[in-house]
């Protein structure tokens, strides 16, 4: 009698209960249609972490939307994940999986521009740093090493502008806050480059 | 010489950790240096005659630079070697070679650049088969420098042909010129090669190299191959045949032992074998992956010297910076 009563005990769970659970939590539904579930290759969630947010704008500054600039960019959207093909071969020599940029401008162009790049190999990144180190642009470069690899963010000033000393310690300012949110080590800051 | 070979040979042995860490870090600036200059001479040349496909965007560059082409000369690396040699006729004989390949890949990817330092007395029977142009085998000692570019015509499985373009230095620059092709298969363990050479060369004139190789593996760790060249220009002693045996046996950690003979032929005016050859060579990495170490010995045996034998001995040591 009891073994009966276990056997119709453990059918209501198996049977009913843990599908019926399973059912109302969305266990197991396919993401996208059929099959198992696949996350996102370029998730979009990237976009907003490794954007500006507005308390860490420089002042004066704000995210482009000019359409014809972003598709320049090679992107689709600001911040954008970089679709260009010609920079998406280039960028998978150097080692990077993915890279996203950032614009920001004065509304005559843009003033600004964030690049993060996810690289796997930790040698790559080291190189692709020293590279861009090397290059006589006025860059400041950041680092944060992940379980299975390494951000690396590059924020450059418009090599052609003219900036003053208070916008480039604006942009310093607002760099550190964007460092200690997303806890990046910063590289090198050549931003004094940029006269 | 003698400190080189001492440094070499301390390399050898356990240094402390933050002496180790001292010289990798200076090998790492070294190569990073010969890295930048390819990196510089590519880009130099891509802003003369480059095309724009593949590169980042125009945007990109604006505001990072150029960040791809150091990524495109990998493979460019400097090899020097400073090398102590002695033998019964020629008593002690320090030297030091050089070679450089430079890959021009900006470019095109089929461009090489290359330089190196020609000692034909060291190379011996081996030189022969040397793959860049040949000093004139007028029985003297030649030393020169080659500098030039590679361009592969045709990059196949089985066959290769290259062109290559150069000047050689004696120390005035001579013109070179070099058509190399190469075909090789499969025949069971063994893997046939032919290889076919023309050259000219501004002071020495035409000339003309057939090679065959045939390397057969044994086993995982040995490599048994029989070399034969045969080479006609206007400055040999009418044909040259040089033939090799070889038995090398690689051992873990990039550590080789190397057996060899071989003779060398002329024909011109009578056929006679000028040189004999016997060495037994061990190589092995002295420090990390970018120091060797190589010992030598052999014999030689010239038909001036009557046949008497030669005995020899080198130590030599290897150095690569860049991307190797």
């Amino acid at each position: 009698m009891g073994s009966r009563f276990q056997s119709l005990l453990r059918m209501l769970v198996g049977v009913v209960l843990l599908p019926g659970l399973a059912v109302l939590t969305g266990c197991g539904r396919p993401v996208g249609g059929e099959g198992a579930a696949l996350p996102e290759v370029l998730p979009r969630p990237l976009l907003t972490i490794f954007g500006f947010t507005e308390a860490e704008l420089p002042p004066g500054l704000s995210a482009v939307e000019d359409g014809e600039l972003l598709e320049r960019a090679g992107m689709v959207e600001n911040p954008g994940f970089l679709l260009g093909k010609n920079d998406r071969i280039a960028q998978a020599r150097t080692g990077g999986i993915v890279s996203l940029l950032g614009l920001y401008g004065d509304g005559e162009g843009a003033r600004v521009v964030l690049n993060a790049i996810f690289f796997a190999d930790p040698a790559d990144a080291e190189v692709f740093g020293e590279v861009q180190a090397s290059r006589n642009r006025p860059v400041a470069g950041f680092r944060r090493a992940v379980a299975s690899g390494v951000w690396m963010v590059f924020v450059a000033l418009d090599p052609e502008v003219e900036v003053t000393e208070t916008a480039r310690e604006d942009l310093r300012a607002s760099l550190q806050r964007y460092a200690a949110r997303l806890a990046l080590e910063p590289m090198f800051d050549q931003l004094q480059g940029a006269q | 010489m003698w400190v080189l070979l001492l440094f070499g040979a301390g390399l050898a042995e356990e240094m402390p950790e933050n002496r180790n860490g001292r010289v990798d870090a200076g090998h790492a600036h070294s190569s990073r240096w010969v890295v930048r200059q390819v990196d510089r001479l590519n880009t130099w040349l891509l802003d003369q005659v480059g095309e724009e496909a593949e590169r980042e965007s125009e945007f990109l560059r604006h505001f990072y630079g150029d960040r791809t082409s150091p990524f495109e000369v990998q493979g460019s690396h400097v090899r020097i070697s400073p090398r102590l040699g002695w033998s019964e006729s020629g008593g002690w004989d320090p030297s030091v070679s050089f070679s450089a390949r430079l890959r021009l890949s900006r470019i095109s990817r089929r461009l090489r650049f290359f330089a190196e330092s020609v000692d034909q007395e060291e190379d011996g029977v081996e030189h022969i088969f040397s793959d860049r142009f040949r000093a004139p085998s007028d029985g003297r000692r030649h030393r020169s420098t080659v500098a030039g570019l590679t361009y592969l015509l045709s990059e196949r499985t089985r066959s290769t042909a290259s062109l290559s373009g150069g000047l050689r230095f004696r120390p005035e620059p001579v013109p070179q010129v070099r058509l190399r092709g190469r075909v090789h298969t499969e025949v069971g363990a063994w893997t046939p090669a032919l290889i076919q050479t023309f050259f000219w060369d501004g002071r020495d004139g035409f000339g003309e190299r057939s090679e065959l190789d045939l390397p057969r593996r044994v086993g995982e760790r040995h490599l048994f191959r029989v070399a034969t060249a045969a080479e006609w220009s206007e400055t040999t002693q009418g044909v040259e045949f040089g033939q090799v045996i070889s038995w090398r046996t690689d051992l873990p950690g990039e550590r080789e032992w190397l057996y060899r003979v071989g003779a060398r032929v002329h024909t011109h005016p009578d056929t006679v074998v000028d040189l004999i050859e016997w060495r037994i060579r061990h190589r092995r990495p002295a420090f990390r992956d970018w120091c060797f170490l190589g010992v030598e010995a052999g014999m030689d045996f010239r038909e001036e010297r009557a046949y008497r034998a030669d005995p020899l001995v080198r130590l030599t040591l290897e150095f690569f910076v860049g991307e190797y």
